[in-house]
């Protein structure tokens, strides 16, 4: 049998998988987000103890991003069980930190997938994130990250063992393609999206962060249909079947 | 020496170095982007808000156009609203349509004295970090070119993060000379002297020049090759600290 779309996709739903959305938080009372959840934590930096608090439990959405990047996921995955980790708060300090942490959390709690809308470029965190992407992939998580469509240093999207997204035109999540000239490995509906934010409403936007979660509720609803894919094994089904190599 | 003869000779050197090296003027650096990001993309408004990581807050620093009288000044936290979420996360966002949400219209309302129907906020990069903001309000889309009007927000926003990478360089370095001249003087140098015996002016000169030449090409290296400068200078200035030998050249 042919590994293309309708062998990766067709007749699934995201049902059994657990998706991780690394970001501001999940309101999972919008309409467009809803659907079955688990209880996540939210991260945020102790200054006095200079070290990451981690408070597990309901949380909300303090900006609007998580909510929209749930939504999306959702509209390829309905069924697939969602646990918001927040790492974006009231502070930059030890920004890094609760980032990593957060991501370590994730993977600790047995999710298959993570969705990370955002990255860092500061260079100290090079080595930690190298050692969470091993972690990922050794763990079979598969690690979904946005990335810029200007080259930069950016920490762990530009990594080899994760699944990056850069924007691109379009609505339609199943027209995903791939790049040819890595290190984004795909490109997916960025721009001029309806995305679901804050207090149950909706709003226009472009932005790679919007194209990530398109590709994270591709891999929920592959890895729903076809359990057991290590993360290499899903980017190369996800490369096969992208609309510019598959045609 | 007497301590107030040796500040005396601290304040009046701090006053020769800052005459040399004038300090660049953070508002008039920003709003010379702010006005030109306004006439380009033909938008209502631009604003640069920096990253006040000690009160996790945004401080306006820079606007031009509409409502900017208002910002510049204006400080906001950084758990909430746009601006805040591309501060925490470094991502860029344009939002074509605001749908629905009056707590949108609020929060850009608060920030810049002025609704929008559209915006782009794009962060302010170094190397290593988010120092900003940079936000424009209703820009002209039907413009020719308009679809790259991110890109173009992001080159702006490159410009800005210049500026502000200029007046850090200008304050690190004046903590450093002070940190330095007071070292000296809790030390018993009679500063004065140490610059009358130090070495012919030319040749004093020539050496500056050397040096500015040689950080100018460091600038243009990568962070890590910047990093290894440091140490080995660091590690230099140590060694020459604890050889026991002058700190002057003979």
């Amino acid at each position: 049998m042919p590994v293309d779309a309708s062998w990766a996709f067709d007749a699934a739903d995201g049902s059994g998988v657990r998706v991780a959305v690394v970001d501001s938080g999940v309101d999972h009372t919008h309409p467009a987000a809803v659907g079955p959840y688990a209880d996540g934590a939210a991260l945020s930096w102790n200054r006095d103890e200079r070290a990451v608090s981690v408070t597990p439990g309901e949380h909300g959405d303090l900006f609007g991003h998580g909510t929209a990047c749930a939504a999306i996921i959702r509209q390829v995955a309905p069924a697939c069980e969602i646990t918001s980790v927040r790492v974006l708060g009231e502070r930059l300090s030890g920004k890094g930190e609760v980032f990593a942490a957060g991501l370590r959390w994730a993977i600790a709690a047995g999710v298959q997938v993570i969705n990370l809308s955002l990255s860092t470029n500061k260079l100290d965190l090079f080595g930690v994130f190298h050692e969470i992407a091993d972690e990922a992939a050794h763990a079979g998580v598969v690690l979904v990250c946005a990335m810029n469509n200007v080259p930069a240093e950016s920490y762990p999207s530009q990594f080899g063992s994760v699944i990056s997204v850069a924007a691109t035109t379009g609505g339609d999540p199943f027209a995903f393609l791939a790049n040819p000239r890595p290190p984004a490995d795909f490109g997916a509906p960025g721009i001029d999206l309806e995305v679901a934010w804050l207090d149950g409403t909706t709003m226009k936007v472009t932005g790679n962060s919007f194209a990530a979660p398109h590709v994270t509720g591709l891999v929920a609803r592959l890895l729903s249909k076809r359990p057991g894919l290590t993360p290499y094994q899903v980017k190369s089904v996800l490369r096969s079947v992208a609309r510019n190599v598959a045609g | 020496m007497t301590p107030e003869g040796l500040l005396a000779e601290l304040a009046e050197l701090a006053g020769a170095t800052a005459q040399v090296l004038a300090p660049p003027e953070l508002t008039g650096l920003c709003e010379s982007v702010t006005a030109t990001a306004c006439e380009v993309l033909g938008a209502a408004a631009c604003s640069v808000a920096v990253i006040d990581e000690d009160a996790d807050e945004l401080h306006y620093v820079a606007a031009s156009g509409a409502g900017a009288a208002q910002i510049v000044g204006t400080r906001l936290a950084l758990g909430r609203g746009l601006a805040g979420w591309v501060a925490q996360s470094g991502q860029q966002i344009a939002v074509s349509d605001l749908g629905t949400d009056p707590r949108f219209a609020r929060d850009v309302a608060e920030s810049t004295g002025y609704v929008p129907s559209t915006l782009i906020a794009v962060p302010i990069e170094s190397d290593e970090s988010v120092l900003g903001v940079l936000t424009v309000l209703d820009r002209d889309a039907a413009r020719a070119g308009a679809e790259r009007d991110l890109e173009l927000a992001t080159a702006f926003a490159a410009q800005a993060a210049t500026g502000l990478l200029a007046v850090e360089a200008f304050r690190s370095g004046g903590a450093l000379l002070l940190r330095e001249l007071s070292r000296a003087a809790t030390e018993g140098t009679s500063l004065r002297a140490a610059l009358a015996e130090g070495p012919a002016p030319d040749s004093q000169d020539r050496a500056v020049r050397r040096y500015s030449a040689l950080l100018a090409e460091l600038r243009q290296a990568g962070v890590a090759e910047q990093r290894l400068a440091l140490d080995v200078l660091e590690s230099l200035l140590a060694y020459v600290r604890t050889a026991g030998g002058s700190p002057r050249p003979r």
